[in-house]
């Protein structure tokens, strides 16, 4: 598992690959962000992104996993959300993204 | 252009001047209030002073600031309007606001707790909106709903909002002005062009690029810089089939 404990977003390596995300994730924190998405998008398996723990999330961190999801849809693997936080889920509506970014329901 | 820490910094810093400005303009025209109670200017100077609070304690998340100058905003627009004149009672309830207002400003810029007395002071400021006819809306104004309220003048508009890829680095975040946007109308919808979203590979996290549209029941009305703003008519067609998710 690799991790960056002060931005609160860790990577773990297994199928689907998990990236958990917690407290800001804003362009404050949006580097090391991209740096964990791009890992996890050259995985070549889904995402599941768990982000219960987001305080908040904004345009800069929404970009980032929309383009995460464009990129492995376009190897026809899923990227969904696990347990969304009250701030991911009015990001994702704001944005009128919930197609791109569903929820896991499993 | 890469946005640091050091610049979020700065802007924060700006923020909580001007908000400082702000409380003390509010308190001045309070206290002139008590001498001048139907000087509407003084009405208007207080809620101009809470609605730019507001507006940055949105944008950079502080979200008790936000909500409790949504709730002083409320009122003040009430006042405004002309329809009541500031009791006494409210006069000092708005005063007192104003010393929770700094506070929350103090306890935003530090991370620390809030005041004790928010919860109460919020309850106040309600309770004498209850008094003055107006309950608050999604944006704490009732006067830009009340404009808009008769139904002959409720029409859909497609709002078509193309941020600036410079908006970051000016510290604001598209998100909430889709949320004010949203505030304005019922039923709204929004949805993202992403086709200009470069890929992961290439992407400059610090730069904005999707457009963001949305749809609503509105009479119209602008938030933000015109020239990344259109406004249109919706479709016939569309005020009776939801537009699909993707356009």
């Amino acid at each position: 598992m690799s991790e960056d404990s002060n931005v609160g977003i860790a990577e773990r390596s297994e199928r689907p690959r998990t990236l958990r995300l917690s407290g800001a994730v804003d362009v404050a924190r949006v580097r090391p962000l991209l740096d964990v998405a791009r890992s996890c998008g050259a995985g070549g398996s889904p995402v599941i992104i768990e982000c219960s723990a987001v305080e908040r999330l904004d345009a800069a961190g929404l970009q980032v996993l929309l383009a995460l999801a464009k990129k492995l849809r376009s190897a026809n693997l899923d990227v969904k959300l696990r347990g969304p936080s009250e701030a991911v889920l009015e990001a994702v509506r704001l944005a009128g993204v919930e197609t791109e970014l569903p929820i896991d329901e499993g | 252009m890469a946005l640091t820490e050091k610049d979020l910094s700065r802007f924060e810093a700006t923020f909580f001047e001007e908000a400082e400005e702000h409380v003390a303009t509010m308190e001045q025209a309070l206290l002139a209030l008590e001498t001048s109670p139907d000087d509407s200017e003084l009405v208007n100077s207080v809620f101009r002073a809470a609605h730019s609070i507001k507006g940055g304690a949105g944008m950079f998340g502080f979200g008790a600031l936000a909500e409790f100058t949504h709730a002083l905003e409320s009122l003040l627009d009430r006042l405004r309007q002309g329809r009541d004149r500031p009791t006494p009672r409210v006069a000092d309830v708005l005063l007192r606001s104003a010393d929770t207002l700094r506070g929350l400003l103090d306890a935003a810029r530090l991370r620390g707790q809030e005041p004790t007395e928010v919860g109460a002071m919020r309850e106040s400021l309600e309770r004498e909106l209850d008094a003055v006819g107006g309950k608050p809306n999604a944006n704490g104004s009732s006067q830009a709903r009340d404009r808009h309220a008769g139904p002959q003048e409720i029409r859909d508009v497609e709002v078509a909002f193309e941020p600036g890829c410079e908006l970051f680095a000016r510290g604001m975040d598209p998100l909430l002005v889709v949320r004010d946007l949203l505030s304005l109308g019922e039923a709204g919808r929004v949805r993202s062009d992403l086709s200009s979203l470069p890929d992961l590979d290439a992407l400059d996290p610090e730069v904005w690029l999707p457009a963001l549209r949305r749809r609503a029941s509105h009479g119209g009305e602008r938030l933000c810089d015109p020239r990344r703003v259109r406004l249109r008519r919706g479709r016939e067609q569309d005020r009776h089939h939801a537009p699909s998710p993707r356009g």
